[in-house]
């Protein structure tokens, strides 16, 4: 097990999808902007240690939100605890969120 | 490799059609200046690059580029979807739709289809950083002409605005990338050689402290 020092706040339940999708957006950010920042400044330990950071509130996220909604990576498949293919069924991003659409 | 990841980079939620932005917009997608261009320029220029800062930078920028011609081609979808035909007459749209209805397909505003000619892959390190610089720079001006149009609409210029942000974020890592190449020539002389194909690259990951 990781021990990260995370303070996630995804265990809980009433956290809604938005919200959690809303933290992967952002943590997942973080975690690619401090990776370009990383390779030209590789001995930046500040740096590293908040990439790490960033990389698992991320993982936390994307798992909670395998278990609860759907998986968003292929890895991700076997946390849905679900026989049905998620991965297809569940809406893609571009999908138009309106009355009428998917 | 790439794996997919179900989501954009930035969300995109239009919900009112414009044709005639969405032919705007298009040209960040398969214009000139646009976001295919400047993945595949760094994918293609990766393979020269002379040191592994180098090959970092322009494979993980050319992979967040992915992640920008999905969200540009989304917004374009978005804006286009639910055209009504006269909608799409009035607008300046039917020539894109006769050949594609609304489906998406690389090209520039003015209509001519994404080519290889939109980008350089030079195999010289330093010309390939140079054009890097300021394909970021023109991917920010087109970012500014468009938001210039769609400034009021948040839910166009909220995605917009993002990719914007980025260009600036990516011109400084490729400035980066040219200090860690000159850093390894000649200062009295950067064009003695191509150290691309006049001599091999450098160094190896293990030998990677300050200056790979």
């Amino acid at each position: 097990m990781m021990n990260c020092e995370c303070n996630c706040t995804c265990q809980k339940n009433d956290i809604s999808r938005e919200q959690l999708m809303d933290i992967i957006d952002q943590a997942s950010f973080a975690q690619y902007d401090m990776l370009l920042y990383l390779d030209t400044h590789p001995d930046d330990a500040e740096a590293f240690a908040y990439y790490r950071k960033q990389t698992c509130i991320r993982e936390d996220a994307l798992k909670q939100y395998a278990q609860h909604y759907g998986p968003l990576t292929m890895d991700l498949i076997d946390d849905t605890c679900s026989d049905s293919w998620k991965w297809m069924m569940q809406p893609w991003p571009w999908e138009i969120k309106k009355k009428g659409r998917c | 490799m790439w794996i997919y990841e179900k989501r954009l980079e930035y969300p995109v939620n239009i919900k009112t059609p414009n044709a005639k932005i969405a032919k705007m917009i298009m040209s960040q997608y398969g214009g000139p200046d646009g976001e295919i261009g400047a993945s595949l320029r760094y994918l293609s220029q990766r393979f020269s690059a002379p040191n592994r800062i180098c090959m970092a930078v322009l494979n993980d920028v050319g992979t967040e580029e992915l992640a920008h011609l999905e969200m540009v081609s989304t917004i374009v979808h978005q804006l286009t979807a639910d055209l009504t035909m006269e909608e799409i007459e009035k607008s300046g749209f039917a020539d894109y739709y006769v050949d594609h209805t609304v489906g998406i397909w690389p090209q520039a505003a003015g209509g001519i289809p994404f080519n290889s000619c939109e980008f350089q892959s030079k195999g010289d390190p330093i010309t390939g950083l140079f054009e890097n610089l300021a394909a970021e720079q023109k991917a920010r001006s087109t970012y500014d002409n468009i938001l210039r149009v769609v400034r009021d609409i948040p839910e166009i210029a909220d995605p917009i605005r993002f990719l914007r942000a980025r260009e600036v974020v990516h011109f400084q890592r490729f400035g980066e990338a040219l200090q860690s190449v000159q850093d390894q020539l000649n200062a009295k002389n950067f064009y003695a050689f191509n150290p691309s194909y006049d001599t091999a690259v450098t160094k190896n990951p293990c030998d990677c402290n300050t200056s790979c």
